[in-house]
């Protein structure tokens, strides 16, 4: 049973070792957007999703991947850009966080939905830039930094952050206090 | 290299010992002077003493070397298990346990004072003034020279070093047991130097062993080295040639396997022979195996309903049966793997003899526990997670339940108060109550507190029930109102919600099954799976779990007018509150013309659930949601249809309690600031 | 918490400082390999051991056991106390 989990385990690790600056752009709107691979499960279409009643607009609802129920968060409305409008490019990645699971803090998975996966880039540290501290519409701890690709900048993702599951699950709550009180 | 999988064994092991030892202290109080049960006691303490000496963990050696000397006493008849003793081994046991999980001897030191002061008290029971203080363990001397030679052959696999098994530890411990009249080491299984590989072992041993002890307790002392070890146990009186013969061949094994670099399979009649003690034979298995195990069954449940679904399509009989048959074995499959994590509720149970027995004791009141049903089954996932709202509940039997001795003999009662826990299944359920003899609730006091605590209005009519139930609101009890006891840090509602969260429910009933009150706890058998009800509503598929579902019906015309405009409709004479889950769920779209109601029970209370479709009994695996869905009110989990698609779990009782809080609200005047409160209930 | 096995060419020694378990049996393995190929390996000096297992245990026995195909019987000289222990409990033969 073991043996060969830990060889995958090594071949990971050996695979991922030269990937700290590789990086997946996608389009959200019309920026672009760059998450590290490290995190990157599985890109899939968009499809099959069923929703879930009294969640905040940026969780879309869950998906079945392959036995395991897991959510899919539409980042636009996460960053306080409206809902994401499904067109024929639309994607639904799949990351790895931590998260909250119960009381334990386990590694998750989560999709988020993507209007266009556009490639996987290598950023090195020198081409990445701090954040700014304004201006770039979306909330400052949702970014790890600013890359530079072709003399353009693309955003990339604090993953961690923005898909912060203590949170999300804390907007949820309040989302959902409202509808309680609904009268009858 | 796997000493730390030793380790987490001798954890396992003394874990379970130890709590064996408060078991039988607690016994030897009902029947003192039990031979058996003293011998027990001991035999717990000498092994935790062995298997911590085999991991150099001499802080453990340490203490409990004295308190084996005192349970040797006992056992011989020297001393007698008073109650002051009986309380000083307690204290021992409770001091053992923390010593055990501290790794190295070096780090104890924190624990030092506390276990000097139990040496100090222990000192008068103990045997010899030469003994000492007990700082430097020795052997048992006192069985020197007497008792039977034994002639003990141990064949080693070459993997024991490296799981932390070293055969010196053994033997050391073999030592403890009498007199080790000669050890022969077998060196022929060392390959040359530059076949070695260093961290396998090639040794074997012959061990001349003079002891009282019989067969049994040698063979326990390699109890957790499974199959690592085969002995060749000789008795004592027969041909000492038997031994050798067999343990030369088995040497050829063990080299020929280690030279090979992998383990040759156990030779499984000798392993049997030396272990097979018991009439049931068990064995461990480590947990997450099983989990995975239980998922994988899972899988194979949902993949069997999406293989029956083609073949219904298909229109292919043969496809057909053939996917029935599947589908029988696929439910016994389910049904024997799920059996394999069903453990009886008896062990939980007997930990509060000694939590009754503390309690009562702090409180200065006499108060036994009486446990029935101790074989109720039920999964270990449930037993693990419901130790501590029991433990709060039980606390709180003995601290607000039951009286004073001096209430109860003014009141005519028996002194001695009586806490019951009782187990049994009930549909598909467990039932567990905690009952105690005491003098029952006050309503008028609830309600009154509940109004203070702004709760209820002061005119709220309340059922007997319902009052009763308002100690299950967050912010009922708070930390001035309960004594030190029952106030540590959480309240009934944090019981209340623990149970929730394992699919269960909590109610109270005064005057309970003896009396005073009973707390009535109802719990799912598994976790796992759950037999339900699939509902369409719009383009959403929702599962009621089935055991909660009464009835189904279409509403006719008549009543789908009448639903239209209140809040209920009136179905054989008895009223229904409703529930449409389409304006519930926020879901868009048009009603379908014909509505469908779901009768759905929980509690004693019925509602109707309404529905556009009605899709017929679905039996699912329960995968859990996200930590993003957490607060999320009114559903329970999510499941995978046959068509790959994701249904979500109805949470029945959340979804009544919340409908039951809006009628309040709007009917009877609970106060409304108990709104936020009570919500909260449910995150 | 480790040890150090140091072979000193010239007088043919091995001295072995610290614990001699299987926590260190492949390094030592590995120099009383190295030690043996240099053909001068005359002693292995115990005096430093502080901790023995059967895996430390198994290399010195196989050292002695090169002694009898060399020129030159290998021997064990200065047993610390910890491994006099050992060998008496396992009855190999301690030195007295």
């Amino acid at each position: 049973m073991n043996q060969p989990q830990r060889k995958e385990e090594a071949v990971r690790i050996a695979d991922t070792s030269g990937d700290q600056n590789q990086y997946l752009t996608f389009q959200i709107g019309r920026e672009m957007f760059a998450v590290g691979i490290l995190y990157i499960r599985e890109i899939i279409e968009y499809g099959s999703l069923t929703t879930v009643p009294m969640m905040p607009e940026f969780v879309r609802g869950v998906i079945n991947l392959r036995g395991s129920v897991v959510p899919v968060i539409d980042l636009s409305a996460r960053f306080g850009r409206g809902e994401s409008a499904i067109n024929r490019r639309s994607c639904v990645v799949i990351l790895e966080v931590e998260g909250i699971n119960g009381d334990e803090e386990q590694l998750q998975e989560i999709g988020v939905i993507v209007d266009a996966v556009s490639e996987v880039l290598e950023i090195p540290p020198g081409e990445i830039e701090p954040p700014p501290s304004f201006g770039a519409r979306i909330r400052a701890d949702f970014i790890a930094g600013m890359g530079k690709v072709q003399g353009n900048f693309v955003i990339l993702l604090n993953v961690q952050q923005a898909l912060n599951t203590r949170e999300m699950a804390e907007l949820a709550a309040i989302v959902d206090a409202p509808k309680d009180a609904r009268d009858y | 290299m796997n000493i730390e999988l030793a380790l987490q064994t001798f954890l396992d092991e003394s874990r379970e010992l130890l709590s064996d030892m408060e078991q039988i202290l607690l016994d030897l109080e009902s029947q003192p002077g039990e031979s058996e049960l003293q011998n027990a006691l001991f035999r717990c303490v000498h092994t935790v003493k062995g298997s911590a000496g085999m991991f150099g963990l001499d802080h453990v050696v340490d203490f409990t070397h004295v308190v084996e000397n005192v349970l040797d006493r006992l056992r011989a008849g020297e001393i007698k298990l008073s109650k002051a003793l009986a309380n000083l081994l307690l204290r021992c046991r409770d001091h053992i346990s923390l010593l055990v999980e501290v790794p190295e001897p070096a780090e104890a030191v924190d624990l030092q004072p506390a276990g000097n002061a139990l040496l100090v008290e222990l000192e008068p029971f103990q045997s010899l003034p030469a003994s000492g203080n007990g700082q430097t363990p020795q052997p048992q001397n006192s069985e020197h020279g007497k008792g039977d030679l034994w002639r003990i052959g141990m064949r080693i696999q070459a993997d024991a070093l490296r799981h932390g098994m070293d055969p010196l530890g053994f033997i050391r411990f073999l030592g403890t047991l009498g007199e080790l009249v000669s050890v022969n080491t077998l060196d022929d299984g060392l390959p040359r130097l530059d076949q070695l590989d260093p961290e396998a072992c090639y040794l074997a041993f012959e061990i001349e062993l003079r002891t009282t002890a019989n067969r049994a307790a040698i063979e326990d002392v390699f109890e957790f080295a499974g199959d690592l070890y085969q002995l060749q146990l000789q008795e004592p009186g027969s041909a000492p040639e038997a031994v050798a013969a067999p343990a030369t061949t088995d040497m050829d094994i063990v080299e020929a396997g280690s030279r090979e670099g992998k383990m040759q399979p156990a030779d499984q009649a000798d392993a049997q022979r030396g272990r097979r003690r018991k009439p049931v034979q068990h064995f461990r298995v480590q947990a997450d195996k099983l989990d995975h195990l239980i998922n994988l069954v899972g899988e194979l449940v949902i993949a069997s309903a999406a293989v029956s679904l083609d073949a219904d399509r298909s229109g292919n009989s043969t496809a057909r049966e053939s996917a029935a048959n599947l589908n029988l074995l696929v439910e016994e499959i389910r049904d024997s793997s799920l059996d394999l994590r069903m453990v009886p509720i008896g062990e939980t149970f007997q930990k509060f003899q000694r939590v009754v027995r503390d309690v009562s004791s702090e409180l200065s009141k006499d108060i036994e526990l009486v446990i029935t049903g101790a074989d109720t089954e039920l999964d270990k996932t449930v037993v693990e997670k419901i130790g501590d709202p029991l433990t709060h509940l039980v606390r709180n039997a003995c601290d607000h339940g039951i009286e004073s001795p001096a209430e109860r003999s003014q009141k005519g009662k028996p002194a001695l108060g009586r806490v019951h826990l009782n187990a049994y299944h009930e549909s598909g359920a467990i039932v567990i109550e905690v009952s105690d003899d005491g003098s029952g609730l006050n309503r008028d006091r609830i309600i009154a507190k509940a109004v203070e605590r702004e709760l209820v209005r002061a005119d709220a009519e309340l059922s007997d029930r319902e009052a009763f139930n308002l100690i299950f609101e967050p912010g009922f009890s708070t930390v001035e109102q309960v004594t030190n006891l029952s106030g540590r840090g959480v309240g009934m509602d944090v019981v209340r919600r623990n149970i929730e969260a394992l699919r269960g429910a909590v109610e109270l009933v005064s005057p309970g099954v003896a009396g005073g009150t009973t707390f009535r706890i109802r719990l799912p058998l598994t976790l796992a799976i759950i037999d339900g009800f699939l509902a369409r509503v719009g383009e959403a598929t929702y599962v009621v779990p089935l055991e909660m579902v009464v009835e189904c019906t279409e509403l006719s015309a008549e009543q789908q007018a009448v639903s239209n405009e209140q809040h209920y409709i009136k179905l054989r004479h008895e009223v229904l509150p409703l529930i449409r889950l389409r304006e519930h769920f926020s879901h868009g779209g048009e009603r379908s013309r014909r509505q469908n109601i779901i009768v759905v029970r929980h509690g004693g209370q019925k509602a109707g659930l309404i529905v556009d479709e009605l899709l017929g009994e679905h039996q699912t695996v329960i995968k859990p949601l996200s930590g993003i869905f957490s607060h999320l009110k009114g559903l329970s989990g999510s499941t995978i249809l046959g068509s790959g698609q994701v249904a979500l779990i109805l949470d029945v009782p959340a979804l009544m309690h919340q409908v039951a809080q809006h009628e309040d609200v709007a009917n009877r005047g609970i106060h409304p600031n108990a709104r936020p409160r009570l919500s909260a209930s449910y995150s | 918490m480790s040890s150090a096995l140091q072979f000193d060419a010239d007088t043919g020694c091995i001295t072995v400082a610290g614990e001699l378990t299987i926590y260190q049996a492949n390094a030592a393995a590995e120099s009383l390999r190295s030690a043996f190929a240099s053909g001068s390996l005359r002693r292995i000096d115990l005096a430093g051991v502080t901790e023995l297992d059967t895996a430390g245990l198994q290399l010195l026995l196989m050292a002695e056991r090169l002694s009898a195909h060399g020129e030159d019987p290998v021997e064990l000289v200065n047993h610390s106390q910890p491994v006099r222990e050992v060998l008496e409990v396992l009855g190999v033969g301690a030195p007295s």
